[in-house]
């Protein structure tokens, strides 16, 4: 049965795929909608089968076959749900569906042809995913973890025509291939360290070891899966693709790059718990990345103006946010905040897509404003979702993320409680400068944004629309298909949390990071009082928020002017991506272009002599100076092998 | 190794008689080039374009042709002298090495590279394609 | 002589009498008339097909020169899917490039039949009279479009450099024949293992020379440099051709020679091969990522996968092993896959506007071919099974999972790592991490991009399109059910070593 839920998303890609063309919107879009319903359906099924299991046996395994046998070799296509897998799933299925209804009106511009390649790499994407959550070992979760990076890929550069699009297409490639770089290392040396890919045999057998306290193999081993996971969930230095990544369509950047995929990197270390836990240096390192990537996302995210990178950076802040708990070994706080996280930032991304749905592409927050009367549907449920991952209390965000904190704090790690906090308080104040700007105030079209701007203009995302100041009579609020999805996550967004209650998601979590749980000694006292401290700086930043820019805009352009500097180098994004393209990019490309390649092929030195040639006049006699000329290079080539070969022999 | 030192040196001795012989006559002889003295030909015929002339490329075709059937007489010739003691094993040996050969002879044939002339080229020119 | 003696070499009769049948009738073919030669060396490799399998665990030996043992078999019979492969995808670029069709199939039965003996020879001399009779007929098929200056600059290339590297070979014999007195390779092993503790220089140098003349044949660097011209000159279907068959040929020579006679001198050749392998690796993908055209690219491809193969070859232990016969056999299919669509858009007809990027185009009437990666654009929106057959191909050479290619990969690098040759692992995982860059600019250029001429592709012949099919099923089988092919890999490897 478990297989059926990756499986099912397949079937509707290459129903998609093979006969796309050929129906009409309607039927491709209800094929997908199909698939992944059903999915979803057979994994609450699934889900509640694992539920009534007892405690310390919840676990299913699903044998498909033996993929790979030989000597001591031996890796199945095998799937295993456990209370970790089944979060997972529930959050991967669900919302993926209810985005794919979503898409439905979202796409619904576009031809019946590249509607159906829409919906088929979104298939895809969701049975890649789901297969990696639910691989009981290191292959088949590669097998996810590649493709999901393939059709993010496809999906980024979905609007090809765009140059910019599939620009963001590239550098999200380039990027994650340098994290794949670190994973497959890292598996690799995992299995030459314990024998097995098995998540579950290596999980018993480094529970035997004692926790490394110096840089050993383990900690070698999870330092490199971290790698990997800082590419695939975009943590420091493998961040710049995702803000990118929002050229993609909403739908995508919703489920893709906030919901699911980005979130592939804490699952899978969550996944090798037992591993990270003995490897505490590696642990550390996490938590440093993962605070000082929220607290670096954060501070971008006060000052961008595209609504879509506002919550990219949003994502990215929060994505650091998870890795500080798994950093500091509070793997359920992590998984939970993953779980709550996945609905507001579903929420808000497809508000965000209402939004722009609704005034034609128009992504500029300041050529927006006003918009809370004309789409009150988007505009209560995008407050809920700001709210949400603001962390008023009574929301989702507000457990998850307190869980996060006090585990931080309790840990013994103030100074990262300190970082955590402070993220906090910019999520709120920027999150709710995004609402005023967006719903609130009046609408302002003839900013002079081009002056100041300092990212490249919003475009329309499609090429046949083009970009009018929509006036307000024009203004639709979300259409059936996108208003269901979004009341859905929004109520969502509001109760997702108390599975928490008592400590139960936790509880239920715990086997999948057996046999060690570090427990923390908490102080009731002390834990009231944190809670106090998260209310107050989320209430806080909302006020912030409240009095600059939906009270006195100027005196947000007053700090702004004050701190030009500052406010240009997180405009710019601390110049990251320009750096990165000095010293690592630019080298490279020297290298490989200029140096390696006009020296070893000599097809280069062929194009120089034809042109003499040419220029001599006869084609014969031009050949044969080519021929001769390279000729003569190639066998010097072969003479100094040999020579270095037979010398090495000679001498040695 | 003593057997063969006399070897080596009739070598050195040969070698080095035709060096000294050349370089004696370079440096010994007088030179007085002229204009006359250094054209290829002192008998009076102007010489006409590049010694380096290129050769049709039927010549080289059909050297090695040439070569492959040489070789097939330089087969059969100790087969013939042991026919006796080789029996039917090795004629049959040998009518295959023969078959084999015929087939491309009548490849190399059918495809004019036999044809000297300029008729039958043309033939093959358009069987070929 | 017995009857049974000859039963070693009867894959290899098979091929060679169908090429000798392809020779003659393409003599006796009329201008313009059409034969079904193509179905003659069909025949032929499917006598070898079957007579291979009927050899199989009977490891039978002809003139204690060739010997028909699994391991060989099992190449052989990679060997005929590359034929089968190639016989199946040449159709629509003999027919674009005009080349003699007889001419074409026959060289290629005849270059197959050399590769089957060079794969189970035993004996260091048939190994280079196998090497030669493969070689020349692929120089010849090289050049087999003689209008076209590139290709003959091509083959002359490759001819010149290929009698070169030959003599290093040979003289690497000669030299081994003198420390070991003999020829055959079991022989040579003992008398090397017997006299292992004290290793003179001339035993050294014919290790080196042999290994000279087998590096260029797996063009591995530095002796690649003819591989990109050879590749871009020869008509897309021969590049396909002998970028699988001779290196599946070389390999399994190089495999037999170095793992069973040289093997006690491992100490010697295993530091050589490693510089060799990570610059193979490194330099045929560096380079690999800038390159325009498709068919060079694919050659840096080639050159890198062979770094691959060399890992494998140098890990020698029991993975490696089983990975270079299951390497070889994917890297067939996969890459004549590709060369099998790049053949079809070939043939498909450029409009007379398309831009010369040859420098020398003879008025024969020859438009540019579409080798250039730009020229896939948009080809998602001009023929969608195509571009989805040739995705899989990429994907598959590039070692996406669930493809072979990954499974391929996967299992060099396992055996690197077990082997203790982390540092070639990690060179290896870095290079192929950068080589799905080159292989998905091509991607990208079929589905992201607008074609930029109204491409009218001339259907898709049947034997073609059949043979890509299946290679992709193929592709796809080794990639999710490997283990069966996996396991008679490992196993015919293990009955020689």
């Amino acid at each position: 049965m478990l297989l059926l839920i990756p499986l099912l998303p397949l079937v509707g890609f290459l129903i998609n795929a093979s006969f796309g063309r050929r129906i009409s919107k309607g039927a491709s879009g209800a094929v997908a909608c199909a698939a992944i319903l059903a999915s979803f359906a057979v994994s609450v099924l699934a889900v509640s089968q694992l539920v009534a299991l007892p405690e310390d046996s919840r676990a299913l395994v699903s044998h498909a076959f033996t993929w790979i046998t030989s000597g001591t070799l031996n890796v199945g296509l095998t799937l295993r749900l456990d209370p970790l897998s089944a979060v997972m799933i529930l959050v991967v299925s669900g919302i993926g569906s209810l985005i794919h209804v979503y898409s439905t009106a979202y796409m619904h511009e576009e031809t019946d042809c590249e509607y159906a390649r829409y919906f088929s790499y979104l298939n895809l994407f969701a049975a890649f995913m789901l297969l990696l959550v639910l691989g009981a070992n290191f292959l088949v979760m590669f097998v996810g973890w590649e493709g999901v990076g393939l059709c993010s890929y496809l999906l980024i550069g979905f609007w090809y025509q765009k140059q910019s699009a599939s620009d963001a297409g590239k550098k999200a490639f380039i990027v994650n291939r340098i994290g794949d770089f670190g994973f497959v290392l890292g598996v690799l040396l995992a299995f030459v360290r314990f024998g097995s890919l098995d998540f579950q045999e290596i999980a018993r057998s480094a529970a035997t070891l004692s926790p490394e306290t110096t840089f050993g193999t383990v900690s070698l081993i999870t330092l490199l899966l971290f790698v990997g996971a800082t590419g695939k969930s975009a943590q420091i230095p493998l961040f710049v693709w995702l803000p990118d990544a929002m050229e993609g369509p909403t739908p995508v950047s919703a489920l893709i790059h906030a919901a699911t995929m980005v979130t592939a990197g804490v699952y899978m270390i969550g996944r090798n718990a037992v591993l990270f836990s003995h490897a505490p240096q590696t642990l550390t390192i996490v938590a440093i990345i993962g605070a000082a990537t929220a607290l670096m996302a954060g501070t971008i995210g006060l000052v961008q103006n595209d609504i879509k990178r506002v919550l990219a950076y949003s994502t990215v802040s929060q994505l650091g946010y998870m890795f500080l708990a798994m950093g500091v070994g509070a793997y359920g706080a992590g998984i939970f905040h993953l779980y709550t996280h996945a609905f507001f930032k579903a929420l808000l991304f497809l508000g965000s897509g209402a939004v722009i749905h609704a005034l034609h592409g128009e992504q500029d927050l300041r050529h927006m404003g006003g918009l809370r009367k004309d789409l009150p549907i988007t505009y209560w449920t995008f407050v809920i979702g700001a709210m949400a991952i603001a962390g008023v209390p009574g929301l989702a965000g507000f457990f998850s993320k307190d869980e996060i904190l006090s585990s931080v704090y309790f840990g013994g790690h103030q100074i990262l409680w300190a970082v955590g906090l402070l993220t906090a308080l910019l999520t709120a104040i920027y999150m709710f400068r995004l609402v005023f700007l967006a719903f609130h105030g009046e609408r302002s079209e003839n900013v002079a944004a081009d002056a100041s701007s300092h990212q490249p203009p919003a475009t329309s995302h499609s090429s046949d629309s083009p970009q009018p100041p929509a006036t307000s009579h024009h203004l639709h609020d979300a259409p059936p298909a996108m208003a269901f999805a979004l009341i859905v996550l929004a109520i969502g967004s509001v109760f997702a949390g108390y599975v928490s209650r008592g400590g139960w998601l936790d509880h239920f979590l715990e086997p999948s990071f057996a046999p060690q749980t570090l427990e923390h000694a908490v102080d009731g006292g002390m834990e009231t009082t944190l809670m106090v401290i998260a209310s107050v700086t989320a209430t806080a930043g909302i006020l912030i928020a409240v009095f600059y820019f939906l009270r006195s805009r100027t005196a947000a352009d007053g700090i702004a002017n004050t701190f030009a500097a500052l406010h240009r180098v997180l405009l710019n994004k601390y110049y990251v991506d320009e750096a990165y393209d000095a010293t690592i990019v630019q080298p490279i490309h020297i290298v490989s272009k200029d140096a390696l390649w006009k020296i070893v092929d000599a097809r280069i030195l062929d194009g120089a002599v034809n042109g003499a040639g040419e220029t001599v006049g006869g084609l014969s006699e031009a050949l044969r100076r080519v021929q001769t000329g390279s000729v003569r290079a190639y066998a010097g080539s072969v003479f100094f092998g040999a020579v270095m070969i037979l010398g090495y022999y000679l001498w040695r | 190794m003593q057997g063969w030192l006399s070897i080596l040196i009739m070598i050195a001795l040969g070698a080095g008689f035709a060096l000294i012989s050349v370089l004696l006559s370079g440096v010994l002889g007088p030179s007085k080039p002229s204009a006359e003295k250094s054209a290829p030909y002192e008998c009076g015929m102007p010489p006409v374009g590049d010694a380096r002339e290129r050769q049709s490329v039927k010549f080289y075709l059909v050297a090695m042709i040439f070569l492959l059937f040489d070789i097939e007489v330089a087969f059969l010739y100790p087969w013939a002298m042991a026919l006796r003691g080789l029996g039917w094993n090795g004629f049959a040996q040998v009518v295959l090495f023969m078959a084999l050969l015929l087939a491309g002879y009548v490849y190399v044939w059918r495809k004019g590279a036999l044809d000297w002339g300029n008729e039958k080229t043309e033939r093959a020119r358009k069987l070929r394609t | 002589m017995t009857p049974g003696a000859l039963n070693a070499i009867v894959p290899m009769a098979c091929v060679t009498a169908a090429g000798i049948a392809a020779m003659v009738a393409e003599s006796f073919r009329e201008p313009g008339e059409h034969m079904p030669i193509a179905g003659l060396g069909l025949v032929g490799l499917i006598g070898a097909a079957i007579s291979a399998v009927l050899l199989w665990n009977h490891n039978t030996s002809s003139f204690g020169l060739v010997s028909a043992d699994n391991f060989g078999l099992f190449v052989t019979l990679i060997l005929v899917c590359v034929g089968v492969l190639t016989l199946a995808i040449s159709g629509p670029t003999i027919e674009r490039e005009r080349l003699p069709a007889g001419e074409h199939y026959a060289l290629t039965l005849f270059a197959l039949a050399g590769m089957m003996l060079m794969a189970t020879a035993t004996d260091l001399l048939v190994i280079f009279l196998a090497l030669e009779v493969l070689s020349l007929a692929v120089y010849v098929l090289t050049g087999l479009r003689r209008d076209s200056p590139v290709a003959s600059e091509a083959a002359f290339k490759y001819f010149l450099l290929g009698a070169f590297s030959s003599a290093f070979f040979l003289y690497g014999i000669a030299f081994t024949y003198g420390v070991t007195g003999s020829t055959h390779l079991d022989r040579i092993g003992s008398v090397i293992a017997a006299g292992a503790a004290q290793e003179t220089l001339m035993q050294r140098l014919a290790l080196g020379l042999l290994l000279v003349g087998f590096a260029f044949k797996v063009s591995a660097v530095p002796f690649h440099m003819w591989t990109p011209d050879a590749y871009e000159g020869a008509p897309s279907s021969v590049t396909g051709f002998m970028s699988t068959g001779v290196k599946a040929a070389a390999f399994a020579a190089f495999v037999r020679v170095f793992l069973s006679a040289f093997e006690p001198m491992r100490a010697d050749w295993g530091a050589v091969l490693w510089v060799v392998a990570a610059a193979t690796m490194i330099l045929g993908t560096v380079v690999g990522v800038v390159q325009p055209n498709i068919k060079r690219m694919l050659a840096y491809s080639s050159i890198a996968h062979g770094g691959y193969l060399l890992v494998a070859l140098l890990s020698g232990n029991d993975l490696g092993k089983g990975a270079v016969l299951f390497y070889l056999l994917t890297y067939a299919v996969t890459n004549l896959g590709a060369f099998g669509v790049i053949g079809l858009l070939e043939s498909a007809g450029t409009q007379p506007s398309a831009i010369s990027h040859q420098p020398f185009i003879p008025a024969t009437g020859h438009q540019p071919p579409n080798d250039q990666v730009r020229d896939y654009a948009g080809l998602w929106h001009t023929h969608p099974m195509l571009a989805g057959l040739m995705t899989v191909f990429l994907l598959s050479l590039s070692g996406f999972p669930p493809m072979a290619g990954f499974i391929a990969k996967w299992y060099v690098f396992t055996a690197a790592m077990k082997a203790g040759y982390s540092g070639l692992a990690i060179i290896g995982v870095l290079t192929s991490v950068v080589s799905v860059f080159f292989y998905l600019r091509v991607v990208v250029m079929m589905y992201m991009t607008e074609g930029e001429r109204p491409a009218a592709f001339p259907a898709v012949p049947r034997m073609a399109g059949l043979a890509l099919v299946v290679s992709a099923i193929v592709i796809f089988y080794l990639g999710i059910l490997p283990a069966r092919v996996l396991d008679w890999a490992a196993q015919s490897i293990g009955t020689i070593f």
